[in-house]
């Protein structure tokens, strides 16, 4: 009797703070949803016509944000499994698992925009070079992560397995990143960041560029939180009707 | 330790030894699956600099040609474009360095093949004759982004 009230009591003060932190979550969606906007009109209006490629070439500031945050997802998967395998806390996996599926998700956005730039510059919609391919070997090894998590028996079995995969499936993104200066590839060069030409993408759009990648970063902080809060909602959920489930038997055994 | 000695003893012992016996087993696992990874990213680009060839690259291949498929890359010589009256069928010469190869492709071009900005990589073989017989046209983007106006300016 006595363990169920303390029970209450947690749960009351940890509702206080989450509500808390939900109206802090509703100005991050707001900050999301204005930076999105502004970051529309930059790349639509403001940003120049590209010389060569004309307006097709707009779609770099979606193309390029999107690999920007399966490369920051798949960093976070990276962190939560090292966690999660030294100090076996399930709040680290929520944050791995939570940032894989949206590692997933933005991957195969990448997937997607890449070939719908691809076919009217490249004149093809894919090919065998070593960017592409490493990328479609980065969406294999995530959604393998997600199966495997799916698949297992139980879930503290998942977890870990996942996390062994999310440790050295992060192998692939510097291979993924570096591909281009590496290896004689179809792809553009790198045009920002890290081992870019000098010069090699006008101010304007860099300036859209960096912006972009600012709106949909806090976009992604959004979604990895509400990711989070849902899934630490289900394991509430588990933990209410394991209890009950509890109570029950005693009352059965009683 | 693991032997049928009576009831509790085993019991108590037995989670935590399959508990440690399971991470060794995924500790190898762990590593087992990073050689593979790190064979199949070293074995899936042996040749990985030659995802093409230069048109002068090519032209100092000194290996067999007969049969085998290229990817080979160069500007388009200019006024070299011809297509076959009524057809789709389109011979050209593409040039790097101090070297042209002459080739033919069956097909629609991508938009951006006459555009003196491009680069352009075939993928085929060579024919009876020296001519290079492209299946696939690609041409590779720009390596720097310029503005509309600060080009026609």
């Amino acid at each position: 009797m006595g363990s169920v009230q303390t029970d209450q009591v947690t749960m009351t003060s940890s509702t206080a703070s989450r509500s808390y932190l939900g109206s802090a979550k509703s100005v991050l969606l707001l900050a999301a949803g204005a930076f999105m906007l502004a970051n529309m009109y930059l790349i639509f209006m403001w940003a120049p016509t590209e010389a060569v490629m004309g307006h097709v070439q707009r779609i770099m500031y979606i193309h390029v944000p999107m690999a920007w945050l399966a490369f920051l997802a798949f960093f976070i998967v990276f962190v939560g499994s090292i966690m999660y395998l030294w100090k076996r806390e399930s709040r680290w996996d929520m944050l791995a698992s939570s940032a894989a599926e949206l590692g997933v998700v933005f991957t195969s956005l990448v997937l997607i925009t890449g070939p719908i730039w691809g076919k009217p510059i490249w004149g093809i919609w894919w090919t065998w070079d070593a960017r592409l391919t490493t990328t479609l070997v980065l969406w294999l090894i995530y959604v393998s992560y997600l199966m495997l998590r799916a698949y297992s028996s139980n879930r503290s079995q998942g977890a870990l397995y996942s996390a062994v995969l999310g440790v050295i499936g992060f192998v692939d993104v510097p291979i993924v990143y570096f591909a281009v200066n590496w290896w004689r590839t179809q792809h553009q060069r790198l045009v920002i960041g890290t081992g870019s030409l000098e010069g090699s993408l006008n101010a304007d759009m860099r300036t859209t560029l960096y912006f972009s990648l600012l709106a949909f970063t806090i976009l992604f902080s959004f979604l990895l939180w509400q990711k989070i809060s849902m899934k630490r909602t289900e394991e509430d959920l588990r933990s209410i009707r394991y209890s009950k489930e509890l109570t029950r038997g005693a009352r059965i055994e009683r | 330790m693991a032997q049928d000695t009576s009831g509790t003893l085993t019991d108590a012992s037995l989670p935590r030894r399959s508990f440690l016996s399971g991470r060794g087993r995924l500790f190898l696992v762990g590593i087992v699956l990073l050689l593979a990874l790190a064979y199949l990213i070293y074995a899936a680009f042996p040749g990985s600099t030659s995802y093409y060839f230069t048109v002068d690259e090519l032209a100092a291949f000194d290996g067999e040609v007969e049969g085998r498929t290229f990817r080979v890359k160069g500007a388009l010589v200019p006024d070299t474009f011809v297509r076959e009256e009524g057809g789709t069928m389109a011979t050209f010469a593409l040039t790097a360095g101090d070297q042209t190869i002459p080739a033919t492709y069956d097909g629609v071009v991508p938009d951006l093949f006459f555009n003196t900005h491009s680069e352009i990589i075939l993928q085929g073989t060579f024919g009876v004759s020296e001519t290079f017989q492209a299946d696939t046209v690609s041409v590779l983007c720009p390596t720097k982004y310029q503005a509309l106006e600060e080009v026609t300016t």
